[in-house]
């Protein structure tokens, strides 16, 4: 019965109650919905990172991790490959000569770390040969003498790139509304081209005024960047022997991952290729990167591989990249952290109205003493009260933050035309998919009782200092 | 031993700068099913009496024994259960809880006792009866009138079966009507029931139809009047 005068008193005064219910809602709403689209981020750097650079699980001789050098191999591994690949909850595997050398162009060199690679398994494992640029060629698909895919960060680095307006390019900005008025005046670019981003830029500026050309430049380099493709690049590197190796390779792909980190340090070659630059034998690999049907199977099927392979180093994806999965164990402290700070100001607003909410019940609280209501049974009234209050604004934010939460899980929330720039440095998609789990909804909601718990403290302890006799004589 | 005795019974209030004798030395008795009334002027203690015979005051000297338990020897949480299983309040304001209806501001009081619901049920809706308002279980104090309401406080009084019923100016704020009809519910209350009513009143109306008149002045008794 005291539950239901305590709810019951929460509707007294419906416009201050409502008051701090919305405060609540729209705390804990907001609360919540910019976690989600944290984890949501995260999770999609998650993805983003397993899909193009680790994969579930890697195999390594144990060596190489120490020493990223050619010469710690995983030997006969077309054996070991096919006896992964009979594990049930294994979706593809990929062997792969990995070792560290210098990329040469005419126009200028880069570090990289060159990934000699079966192209057929290696489709079947990453996202690299669905992530080639527009006009960025293809993934191995032209054969011919020693063909290599790199990242479009790389061709920039590489001078490999170049900026030139196209009539399809148009097309496309065209689609984008915000762009559409300036299409007639890029126009007059159409057909020329330009060797250096900042050239480009320039030409942009002079174009559209500096502001405007800083609003659209993004868009308008995205569409315009071109690939010198079939253009050489001298990979060297240590081989097997301790020499300096080195051999031409000509540019059949530019892929671009979304993480410039990423794109501008790998470049993928034919295995066979490298491998007899290197003088490494056909069945030696470097690594073997094993992509499951369901990231959950990690664990299990990395001990199972490590019982097929007594020697290996087995590595799972949290393992290779431990950034990456901090990210989601750093976002669980960020939500209470927030949700503390949110419910802290929340509490002052509910410790104010409680107060009155007791100071106007003076002579009615008076009256419950007098008749026998006692300080435990008063202080859990109004106690309830106030959790009553918290809760209904909590219950009615989280309901709030579901549905969008739902919804724009869905559809997405994209934020190309802001950060996409920031974001893809980042290794983070631009397209985040806000997410939040249950176990969040379960803190909040104990933290709400927590916070109407406190908060009920003062004005319920103001309410027992309350002589009966005297607060039944206060004229109301 | 009477049922109620009280003894040497004074209360000094210490106002900032003086104390104000509101009771200087009362010695009181009362005997079971009495329908009494303490009167006088305002300021002559009867409403300091009533709280202190209530509990909810504490006398600065002297003794109140109400069925064999001293009252001002009961710590305070004690003595919040003693009224709760002893006494039954009727107040001036009426004070019933806006927010129940008739029917569940009686039944509260037999919840705080622990009463089971069929029996919380069946004697609420009795009492209701008895004072007339069977009529109107399920309406709130604001969809009552003043007389009503009052009387919603008689049979919450009631409720907790009391060896008494305390009354704080109960018809101050009640027309004449309404006053007569609640005087004689708990005439007949007192009569069939033998229910102990003990009034602070300066009503005319409620000192005629008591058996027992206390006059007091000035914190003292002037007069002690059986009918």
């Amino acid at each position: 019965m005291i539950w239901s005068i305590s709810w019951k008193n929460v509707w007294r005064n419906k416009v201050r109650s409502l008051v701090v219910i919305v405060a609540f809602t729209l705390g804990i709403f907001g609360g919540l919905y910019m976690v989600a689209f944290f984890y949501g981020m995260a999770e999609s750097r998650i993805k983003l990172a397993i899909g193009n650079e680790s994969s579930h699980i890697q195999v390594h001789n144990p060596l190489y991790l120490e020493n990223n050098e050619l010469k710690y191999t995983i030997d006969e591994s077309p054996e070991i490959v096919a006896q992964i690949e009979k594990i049930p909850q294994v979706l593809a595997v990929s062997p792969r000569i990995k070792v560290t050398g210098m990329a040469n162009t005419s126009g200028n060199a880069s570090g990289v770390m060159i990934n000699g690679v079966d192209v057929e398994k290696e489709r079947l494992v990453t996202g690299i040969s669905e992530s080639i640029a527009r006009n960025g060629g293809s993934f191995f698909k032209e054969s011919g003498r020693k063909p290599i895919v790199i990242g479009e960060k790389l061709a920039k680095t590489l001078k490999l790139t170049y900026y030139e307006i196209q009539d399809e390019d148009l097309d496309i900005l065209g689609e984008r509304k915000n762009l559409r008025n300036i299409i007639p005046v890029l126009d007059s670019l159409k057909g020329k081209s330009f060797r250096s981003e900042s050239e480009f830029d320039h030409a942009l500026a002079n174009l559209l005024g500096k502001e405007e050309a800083e609003k659209a430049s993004f868009r308008i380099k995205q569409s315009a960047i071109k690939y010198r493709l079939k253009r050489k690049i001298v990979l060297s590197f240590q081989a097997l022997d301790g020499n300096i190796a080195y051999d031409a390779f000509r540019v059949v792909g530019v892929y671009n991952t979304g993480n410039t980190g990423f794109d501008g340090l790998n470049v993928y070659v034919r295995n066979t290729d490298i491998a007899s630059v290197a003088s490494l034998m056909p069945d030696q690999v470097n690594q073997i990167a094993i992509l499951l049907h369901s990231v959950e199977e990690d664990k299990m099927v990395a001990e199972q591989i490590a019982g097929l392979m007594p020697g290996a180093d087995v590595q799972t994806w949290d393992e290779i990249m431990p950034e990456a999965a901090m990210y989601s164990e750093i976002m669980d402290y960020f939500l209470f952290i927030f949700l503390t700070f949110i419910l802290l100001a929340l509490g002052f607003g509910i410790v104010n109205t409680m107060l009155m909410a007791v100071l106007e019940r003076v002579k009615e609280l008076g009256m419950l003493m007098a008749v026998g209501m006692n300080r435990r049974r008063v202080f859990r009234m109004i106690m309830l009260e106030t959790v009553f209050l918290g809760l209904t604004g909590a219950m009615a934010g989280m309901l709030l933050a579901y549905l969008l939460v739902w919804w724009t899980g869905n559809t997405g929330v994209d934020l190309s035309s802001l950060y996409q720039e920031g974001l893809e440095a980042m290794g983070i998609a631009t397209l985040v998919y806000p997410t939040i789990g249950w176990d969040a909804f379960f803190q909040i909601t104990f933290l709400v009782i927590l916070t109407g718990i406190l908060a009920s403290i003062y004005p319920a302890l103001k309410a027992l200092k309350l002589n009966p006799a005297e607060a039944l004589r206060v004229d109301m | 031993m009477k049922f109620i005795e009280i003894r040497d019974l004074q209360k000094i209030y210490n106002d900032s700068e003086h104390e104000v004798h509101a009771v200087r030395g009362i010695d009181l008795s009362f005997e079971e099913g009495e329908f009494a009334a303490i009167a006088g002027p305002s300021g002559c203690g009867k409403t300091t009496l009533l709280n202190i015979l209530g509990g909810l005051d504490e006398p600065t000297r002297g003794t109140i024994n109400i069925g064999g338990t001293n009252v001002n020897e009961l710590k305070s949480s004690e003595r919040i259960n003693f009224r709760l299983n002893n006494i039954g309040f009727v107040f001036q304001a009426y004070n019933l809880i806006p927010v129940l209806t008739a029917k569940e501001n009686v039944e509260f009081i037999m919840h705080l006792q622990g009463r089971p619901k069929a029996e919380r049920d069946a004697r609420t809706k009795e009492l209701l009866e008895a004072v007339g308002l069977g009529d109107r279980l399920n309406s709130r104090p604001s969809k009552l009138s003043g007389g009503q309401q009052q009387r919603v406080a008689v049979a919450r009084a009631l409720a907790s079966k009391p060896k008494f019923i305390l009354a704080d100016e109960p018809t101050a704020n009640l027309d004449s009507k309404a006053t007569e009809n609640l005087l004689d519910i708990m005439e007949k209350l007192n009569k069939e029931e033998n229910i102990t009513f003990i009034f602070a009143t300066h009503d005319a109306r409620v000192m005629k139809k008591a058996k027992r008149v206390i006059y007091l002045e000035d914190g003292k008794i002037l007069k002690d009047e059986v009918k």
